[in-house]
Formats: C-alpha cells, structure tokens, sequence
C-alpha cells in the first residue's frame, strides 16, 4: 500500500505523541515515582514506534524502540524512574524530533547517533534484563489486543457516514469498539468530516480476520496501528499542577490551517457585506428587504462567532514547550526553577499562537537570567532555593491575559533610571516616579544584553515584546517590587482577524480608530476648547482632555471645522481628544496588517476594505499619542 | 453455480432495473417481492443467498423485514437499497442486521461489487 497519503497524519500525530512524552518525561524527573506517567510515556513510544514502522522509517521506529525498552523494567517492576533514565530520554526524544523534522522534509532518515546509542545501551545493561520486552508480541489469537483503525471512505461512496457506520458495526462484531471517531450517533445523522473513521478496537481477532471483515465496497484504505494494552481513556487528574495533562479530547478532526483561514477570510468580507447591505436597506427604506437583511445578519454574526471558534486553539499550543525550555536554560545557568502554568486551556486565537512565540520566550530568558537569582543568594535571602516562574493565562471577556511572574530579584525603578539616564533615554535631572521608570525597560534601546552576557545572545529587548504585542491590539505592562519578584501582563484580544471600528472623517478623508481605544465621542463646541499651558485642552462636564484636531496631527490641511471629538485612550494612560469632521459609523471590519511602507507613513495599525469598496486606513492610537506628545515637545 | 438473488421493492421499474444488473451479471434471480411482509414469507420460501431489501414499502418496511429475516436466519444476507441522503435510515437498517447497502440511482459497477463482496462474508 502507498502510505505517502498518510505522511501528513503520520507526522502530525507523531509530533503530538513527542509533545506529550516531553510532558511526561518532565512530570517524571518531579515526580519519578509516578507510575500512571511511566504507562503514558510507553504508550507514546510505543505508538511512535509503530506508527513510523509502517511508514517504513525504520531509523525512527528502531530509536522509539530502544527508549521503550528502557522503560520497560520500571513499568513493570513499578519502581521510580532514575534521573539518568529521563536525561536519555529526553535526548532521545530531541533525536527523534530531529529525524520526524527529516521525514518531513522528504530527507533520508539518519539513524541515532553512536553516543545516544551507547547511552541507551550502559542503561539496558543495568536497567535490568530488558528480554521479553513488549515488542514482537506474536499475534497470540487468544490475547485480546487493542488496536487503532483509520478507516477513509472512498470519495465516491455516495453515503459515506452510513458506510462508516456499516465498518464501525463490522469492527463491533469482532471485539469492543473502545471509541469511535466520529460517534456513531454523529454517524447516524451523516456526519463524516474528511471521509476518516477512527476506532479503537479490542479484539482477539488477528489482523487477516479483521481485514477480511473490513472488505467493504467504499473503503479506500484501512491503517491498522497498534495500541497499548490499555485502551486510551482521558487521563486522570493531573499529578502536578506544574504539568497538567491534556484535557480529555473530543471527537475531532484535523483540518488545514489555510482552508480555516479561508473561512475566516470569506466570513470576515462577510461581515463587511452585512453592514453595506444593512446600510443599503436603510437608505431604501423598504420593510421587506430590511427584514430579510436583519435575518441575514443573524446567520452571518452566528456563522462569525463559529468559525472564530474553530480558529480558537488552547494556550497550551504555545506554552506546552516552555517546560522544556526553562529546565534547559535554567540547567545551564546553575538555577533551580520550577515552572507553573495555570489555565493552559484558556482559548486564543491560533495567530496568537505564532505570534507570542518570540516574547514569551523572551519574557522567561529574561526571569530566568535576571529575575530569579543563584540557589547561594536565595538561600541568604531567606528564599527557597527552589525559584518559582509562573506563567496564568485566563480570559476576560474577548481578552486573553498572559502574566509570566518570578519570585526572583524584581527590577529596581532607581536603577533602570540610572540605567536609562546613561543611555540617554531620559534627560538627566527630570523625576520620573516608580512606576514610571519600570516602564522604561520597554524603551527601544534600553538593552539588557550588559548584564545578560552570554544570555538573551540574540539580544532581543523588552522594547520587541511591547511592539509585539502592539501589533497584535494588545498591550504588555511590568509590575515589580525589588527583591520579591517581577510579573509581566500581557493583554490581548482573543480574536485577531475582526476588528471593531469606529469610522471618522477628517479632511474630507474616511479613517477608522479601534473601537475598543476609544472611550468617548462628544459633540465639539469650539468655545469649549481653551487653551492652557500653550496646550489645547477640551473642557466638558466632569472631565478635561487634551484635545488636537486629527488632520493637524496627521500633518494634512483641513478647511474644514471639527464638529465632533473622538477621546481615545487607554483607561488609566494618556488621554487624547481628537477633532474630526464627522463620525461616520461603526463598522466591523477585518484587519489587514500594514506593510512596511504604511508603517512609515504615518500612525498606521492596517488596512481595511468596506463592504462597498472604499480601503480605509486604519490608525493606531498609541502612534497618535506618541505623535502628539512629541508635538508637545517640539 | 450462480448464486440466487430475491429483488424486494414496490416499485416495477426498480425491480427490472435489479433484475437487468443481476441477470447481466450472471446471477439467478430466485423471486421478487413487493412489500416487506412478502419479503419475510418468500424469504422462507426460497431460501436465496442474497436478497436486494428496498427500505420505504408498504405494509412493512425494509428495516422491519430484514430484522424478521435476519431473526429467522442469522447467516442471511441483505443488501438495503436506499437514497441518497437517508443515512439515519440505513443505520437503523444495519443495526437491524443489513449486511451492506446500495444507493439509487444504482451505479451497476457499484452493485456488482457489493453483493460480490456480501457473498464472500458467507463463504
């Protein structure tokens, strides 16, 4: 059989299996006695190891096969797993890793190498008798054994979910169908995503028998995998809170991250088309096309809400790795850490995922080189030797909070003042109050790399990990108090792809400001405008804004007068009240990225087309206020 | 010796156009029937060793005769013959103990292929 149709499967799956074994494999170096985590990690080797066998990648299946057997006398005898076992292990699994990356890249598979070889093979030899190890189980027709089936229905089956329905009922006369993707009720009702069936199946039939059983009309390829002994049920309640476990997963089914954004892509000019409709109707004032309009934009708002939820993936995704990571790092630093993440199954959107990469990393260099300090100098602070680095995500309303906290060191604000002043960041003699001065380790240029050393090596500053997340509609603050500790806050939207606009004219121009930046529109009556301290200031009831008309601050002339002001803002920050001709709407729109030219135009977060044509620019507040405050200093 | 197949279904035209697929096929056809309880009594009549079950008939369907038949004879085999779109229908027709389906239009390559390999589970 040609199994190059099961490359992309075979190589998602694998990698989700070594994704797991590194949890486990760092859940046991804590907690080596577990022996629920010793079972899994088999199991993934295991599966590894049969999966890359009938893919024919022989130097893959033969190193998963090696580390399998190391764990072998554990599982059995139960006794806790040795420190040395995990390292090679976890070496091995790198190994793997690599040789998945050279399967994937169409390359020859290079098979272990001699000093992993050997590592594996010092531990056989005291590991215990690693004979009668689990592999060659010769298919006893008495023993009951588990096995997992994917079954593809033929695309020319004309009833393909009733004909998986029919293999699922065939595999049933045969054994146990421990579980059946999609269920057969999902079935039942002609639910077939992809054509793919996933069963699995204990049985004491051997494997002809059950092909046999599967000669069905419609059937366009079976693969046959073998399971463990124990059929995978969710697994329990995590051993640690450091290292949970995946949740219990659902019927799934893998889809292409291009065809979603698609869907995101049509469902987002969707939206748009909704609103110029909705405008339309209203213009033509008939009751018959308004009513069908709303209907209309009932199913189109419905359909948004779905399919931003497939593109929401757990936060897990993106911190899964970072376990890893900080033992590493913190390894090689002579740290002691321990790493917590809470509400790793917080949904964001799958952007994000991609996006947060960098910084985060960045955020945990960072606490692990400056933050937490040395065991030495945490025992004489009358700290445990033990640091403690904390990632919590949780959601709130359509945001997703990030803080990645450190018991460590924290930032002294009288010291990144020096620090900053020296560099020339801040002129010498201006106070800057605590707070304030934290947040100048944001500042481009102000590089750590003079302490980091060796560290951040890519020199990377904080001042990247606030235009990150920028970009991203979101915002990154620090919190600190010296010698307790230092938590980084990052907010972010959970969707990236639609944005909520308010539209503006400003000489004679259509712009869009986010919506969730403003905080106000008032009607402008330029007797309310003063001026004080040579600065325009908008005075209303209970409230007094700095005020500037938007076409002056996007340096363009206007004949305009302003009749309307837009306050934009940040909550607690900045404040600024901008003049424009109108406010011409609310609109949502979907956001396109600025490319490098419009970033050097002007205060620019995007692009967006409305539903009738018309690009419009989309500002980004922060820029203004920047532009503003500079303006000021001018 | 060419096995011997029983067409059920209430509508002629359907029924020849079975009865063209098989006979071209070189299968003997042991009867036909046009509602669900004829189905049950031919069936033990004939002893076929396959029959062609349509699901929506008159006096009893499909579903139901099969499983009668099924009940009656356990190594029976039943071919339901469905549209497209009834899936909930040709589930409960294989829990029912339907040994596989066809869908109409009838494709004859299709036909021939199941039946073919519902005759082999009996072997």
């Amino acid at each position: 059989m040609d199994m190059s149709a099961y490359k992309p499967l075979f190589l998602s799956e694998a990698a989700e299996h070594l994704d797991n074994l590194e949890k486990d494999l760092l859940a046991l170096e804590q907690h080596p006695a577990d022996a629920e985590r010793v079972h899994e990690a088999f199991r993934h080797l295991h599966s590894i190891k049969g999966m890359a066998g009938s893919m024919g990648y022989s130097p893959l299946s033969s190193l998963a096969h090696g580390l399998e057997d190391l764990l072998v006398p554990f599982r059995q005898e139960k006794r806790p797993l040795s420190a040395d076992v995990v390292e090679v292990l976890l070496r091995g699994l790198d190994q793997l890793r690599q040789q998945l990356g050279q399967a994937a890249e169409d390359r020859a598979i290079e098979p272990a190498g001699e000093e992993l070889l050997q590592a594996i093979g010092r531990l056989h030899g005291h590991a215990a008798p690693a004979r009668g190890a689990p592999e060659p189980k010769a298919p006893d027709s008495e023993a009951l054994r588990s096995l997992q089936v994917e079954v593809e229905i033929s695309p020319d089956s004309q009833l393909p979910a009733a004909r998986a329905f029919l293999v699922y009922r065939r595999l049933q006369e045969a054994g146990r169908v421990v579980r059946c993707t999609p269920t057969p009720e999902e079935l039942r009702q002609g639910i077939l995503p992809g054509r793919v069936l996933r069963l699995s199946l204990e049985s004491r039939e051997g494997l002809p028998e059950l092909r046999r059983r599967l000669d069905l009309a419609d059937v366009a390829a079976v693969r046959w995998l073998p399971a463990d002994e124990k059929p995978p049920v969710p697994t329990p309640a995590p051993a640690a809170p450091s290292t949970p476990n995946p949740a219990p997963a659902a019927p799934t089914v893998r889809v292409s991250a291009e065809l979603l954004d698609f869907f995101v892509d049509a469902v987002g000019e969707l939206l748009a088309q909704r609103s110029h409709l909705e405008e339309l109707s209203e213009r033509l004032g008939s009751g018959e096309l308004s009513g069908s309009v709303r209907a209309l934009s009932q199913i189109v708002r419905r359909l948004h809400d779905r399919v931003m939820e497939v593109r929401l993936v757990p936060v897990s995704l993106l911190t899964d790795r970072l376990p890893r990571v900080c033992r590493d790092i913190a390894g090689s630093r002579g740290k002691k850490v321990r790493f917590a993440i809470e509400g790793h199954e917080v949904p964001i959107d799958r952007a994000l995922v991609e996006a947060l990469d960098t910084p985060l990393l960045h955020l945990l260099r960072n606490a692990l080189d400056h933050g937490i300090e040395p065991p030495e100098e945490r025992r004489a602070r009358g700290k445990p030797e033990e640091g403690l680095l904390r990632i919590a995500v949780r959601r709130r309303h359509d945001r997703v909070l990030m803080e990645v906290s450190d018991d460590g060191r924290g930032i002294d604000p009288s010291r990144v003042l020096e620090r900053a002043r020296s560099l020339g960041l801040v002129p010498p003699g201006e106070p800057l109050e605590a707070a304030g001065a934290l947040e100048l380790v944001f500042a481009p240029g102000f590089s750590t790399r003079e302490v980091a050393g060796e560290v951040s090596g890519r020199g990377v500053g904080l001042d990247v990990v606030r235009t990150t997340l920028t970009r991203l509609g979101g915002r990154v603050s620090v919190h600190s108090r010296p010698g307790e500790g230092t938590t980084f806050v990052l907010d972010l939207p959970l969707t990236l792809a639609v944005l909520q606009v308010l539209l503006v004219e400003s000489a004679g121009r259509l712009l869009a400001l986010p919506a969730s930046r403003v905080l106000r529109v008032l009607p402008l009556r330029q007797e309310n405008v003063a001026v004080r301290r040579q600065e325009a200031r908008l005075g209303e009831p209970g409230a007094d804004f700095a005020f500037q008309d938007l076409s002056a601050l996007l340096r363009e002339s206007s004949f305009e007068v302003s009749r309307e002001a837009v306050v934009i803002g940040d909550g607690e920050q900045g404040r600024l009240a901008l003049g424009v001709s109108r406010v011409a709407g609310h609109r949502e729109v979907v956001q396109k990225p600025p490319g490098s030219l419009l970033r050097r135009a002007g205060p620019f977060a995007g692009t967006t087309v409305l539903g009738d044509g018309r690009p419009v620019l989309i500002l980004d507040p922060d820029q203004l206020m920047e532009r503003f405050v500079a303006r000021g200093e001018a | 010796m060419a096995s011997r197949v029983m067409i059920v279904d209430d509508a002629v035209f359907m029924r020849n156009t079975l009865k063209e697929i098989f006979q071209g096929a070189g299968y003997e056809i042991a009867g036909e029937a046009a509602n669900g309880v004829e189905a049950v009594e031919k069936y033990q009549e004939l002893r076929p060793d396959l029959i062609s079950m349509d699901i929506v008939m008159p006096f009893k369907n499909g579903i139901e005769a099969t499983r009668e038949i099924r009940k009656a004879d356990p190594r029976a085999v039943v071919i339901i013959c469905s549209a497209l779109g009834q899936e909930s229908l040709v589930t409960e027709a294989i829990e029912a103990g339907a040994t596989d389906f066809i869908v109409k239009p009838f494709r004859p390559e299709n036909v021939l292929q199941v039946v073919q390999k519902a005759l082999a589970t009996r072997a």
